[in-house]
């Protein structure tokens, strides 16, 4: 067993090879780890002054499966052909297909790394499931593991070590969707301590190069629990009694981030980093029931009341596109030739496309007031488009409202999801924190995108980075500013 | 009837016992199921080859190359070969498309690149009925044989599909 770095007799220590250590808190706001909650914070300021810290620009769309993926390739989610949690199976049907471990076609840093002979301990990152058998290393994989009883672990043996010494592996909060806000509570926090239990567990008996742990509950309580606890929401309620729920998470994860900076010593460089961060949802755009009712989507049976889209019973034939819910909108396209029972003549798809595009870019809120929405053409934001991606990325009103794809409101505004009340949308900008060898104290540092952390990682362990991974080092921008304070951030350190 | 290969790499010395049981036990699930090693294709296919340092490699194209055949006209293909490099795999994998990989563990050969994601495993020690099992259950889920495709069962998928639409992310 390995001591914590802090204290004596580590063998690790005693060799004082480059190490990195990256904790990822999915979801984890900046105004608030770095404005709100910082005084919460002391270990996070720490190692701020120690280093640099900033936003964390996300992937577009800002979401968790691709985004922690992009991080750990240096892929976009074009190169990755991956656009969110399910992806068409094919122009050959419209079926959706989940983006697993499988999907991931390009090498992510513990596949880097165990080719160049380099140990990885890897634990709940997004998109891991099934963890792969050529990892060099350990592994827990994600929420996207079916249950407890799945082989979740690698190698096999660790998943009995595990169970023997933390109980069933809590995969995610059990029952998101409910109005026992308490229950919920204690459920994040249940899942959030068994994780990082596991992880001071490994941290102690593993010998790596390479350590990373995400921890989910944090996008868990900002998604259930945002109307508490920012003022700017608007169901808010000053002094509510779940009011301290926000600050006292943030500050729960400050103590668990201090026990595992414990087993960071001198050779290890710490990244705290968010895949995005988080802002008020004011609401809902139903894309379907939009669609639908400008003539786009053609059902056979119009529900009278709200129906996933999997449930409706599509006309193909007549149907000229067709969109996707979640925190943003994919909108399909149905082409003659393209697609099993497309309408649209391949000749016309640009100028469908475009008009589409303008006319979802209008929508207004319930008020008739614009919400400032953008849709994106993958080629216009993609250097490459793989996969079967959608025609359109649509993010209602700058992400602060969300997508709906379910039909039978008959109204296009709705102030809950399909599942039931969210109090939270994405934001475009996620955390960094950086610290120790090879990392100056600069401060604050503006610019860094999540796709960038990937050659970070390997310039700091001396590994060479494949020439087609994307990002720039974080390092090489550093040398930058060290040169020139003007080229890109500021030298401010948290207060 | 949609073809196959299912593709032994690793432990060279464990393969024609795995093979054998294979053979008869994926019997009827294509329009015919054989066996082909890496050395009757080396034997029969490769004689007048110069034996560069690539001669492995060409050795396990053609037997992947045979395969596609095969399988493009609903045959199944139990292919035996050490076949270490990973990439090569990975192109006869790519040319075949209905391709189910089994890790074979034991004593590897020198130099062994382990697949990313083989379709099986056979443990060390694992019986071959064991390993037929996995192998029918990976043709199955692969829809090689019959329907699905995705890692997940249709069980597991139905579980992961309620837990992220509950998490608000479809």
């Amino acid at each position: 067993m390995l001591a914590p770095a802090s204290r004596a007799g580590s063998e690790v220590l005693a060799m004082g090879r480059r190490r990195v250590m990256i904790i990822g808190l999915d979801c984890a706001e900046p105004s608030l780890a770095f404005d709100r909650f910082a005084g919460a914070m002391p270990n996070l300021r720490r190692l701020r002054k120690r280093g640099i810290w900033g936003p964390l620009r996300s992937t577009i769309p800002p979401i968790t499966v691709p985004a922690w993926t992009c991080m750990v390739s240096g892929s976009d989610p074009g190169e990755l052909g991956i656009y969110g949690f399910r992806n068409r199976k094919g122009y050959g049907t419209y079926e959706m297909d989940f983006a697993t471990s499988k999907s991931v076609r390009v090498p992510r840093l513990w596949d880097i790394l165990g080719d160049a002979g380099r140990t990885s301990t890897v634990l709940f990152v997004p998109q891991t499931y099934p963890a792969p058998a050529s990892l060099r290393g350990s592994m827990v994989t994600c929420f996207l593991t079916p249950g407890p009883e799945s082989e979740w672990a690698r190698p096999p043996e660790l998943k009995a070590t595990l169970e023997a010494a933390f109980g069933p592996y809590i995969v995610d909060v059990p029952d998101f969707r409910t109005d026992d806000k308490r229950r919920l509570l204690q459920s994040i926090y249940a899942m959030s301590r068994q994780h990082f239990a596991m992880a001071r567990h490994m941290l102690a008996r593993e010998d790596w190069d390479f350590f990373m742990m995400v921890d989910m509950g944090t996008d868990r309580l900002h998604h259930g629990f945002w109307k508490y606890f920012n003022p700017d929401h608007p169901q808010y309620v000053p002094g509510n009694p779940l009011e301290d729920a926000g600050r006292e998470y943030y500050a729960y994860l400050d103590r668990e981030l201090g026990t595992l900076l414990e087993y960071a010593d001198a050779d290890t460089a710490v990244l705290v980093v968010s895949d995005h961060g988080a802002r008020t949802m004011r609401g809902g755009i139903c894309v379907n029931e939009w669609l639908l009712q400008h003539g786009y989507l053609a059902l056979r049976t119009v529900p009278d009341a709200p129906t996933p889209f999997a449930k409706l019973e599509i006309d193909w034939s007549r149907t000229k596109a067709w969109g996707e819910g979640g925190y943003y909108a994919r909108v399909f396209l149905n082409v003659q030739g393209r697609d099993p029972q497309g309408m649209i003549p391949p000749d016309q798809v640009d100028t469908e496309c475009r008009a589409l595009q303008a006319m979802l870019e209008a929508i207004p809120d319930e008020h008739g007031k614009p919400i400032g929405t953008v849709a994106h053409r993958p080629a216009d934001i993609y250097p490459v488009v793989r996969g079967t991606p959608p025609d359109l990325i649509v993010l209602f009103g700058n992400l602060a409202w969300r997508s709906v794809g379910s039909v039978g409101r008959g109204r296009i505004h709705t102030f809950e999801n399909d599942t039931g009340p969210d109090d939270a949308n994405h934001a475009w900008d996620g955390i960094l924190v950086a610290a120790g060898p090879g990392i100056p104290a600069l401060g604050r540092l503006e610019g860094a995108e999540v796709r960038d952390v990937a050659r970070t990682v390997l310039q700091l362990l001396d590994v060479p980075a494949p020439a087609t991974m994307g990002g720039r080092s974080l390092l090489d921008r550093l040398a930058d500013i060290a040169a020139d304070p003007a080229v890109d951030g500021r030298r401010d350190s948290p207060p | 009837m949609t073809g196959y290969v299912v593709w032994l790499t690793g432990d060279r010395a464990r393969m024609d016992a795995l093979a054998e049981a294979l053979r008869i036990g994926l019997a009827g699930t294509a329009d015919s199921v054989d066996v082909l090693t890496a050395e009757l294709v080396e034997d029969k296919l490769c004689a007048n080859e110069p034996r560069g340092a690539d001669f492995r490699d060409v050795v396990v194209r053609r037997l992947g190359w045979i395969g596609h055949l095969l399988a493009r006209n609903g045959c199944a293909l139990v292919a035996v070969s050490a076949s270490p490099r990973r990439q090569v795999r990975d192109d006869v994998r790519a040319q075949v498309g209905n391709f189910v990989e089994v890790l074979v563990h034991g004593t590897m050969p020198d130099g062994y690149e382990t697949p990313h994601y083989p379709e099986v495993e056979a443990a060390a020690g694992e019986s071959p009925a064991s390993v037929v099992a996995k192998v029918r259950r990976a043709l199955l889920d692969n829809g090689y044989v019959g329907a699905g495709g995705s890692v997940y069962s249709a069980e597991e998928e139905a579980r992961i599909k309620d837990r992220l639409e509950k998490l608000g992310y479809l």
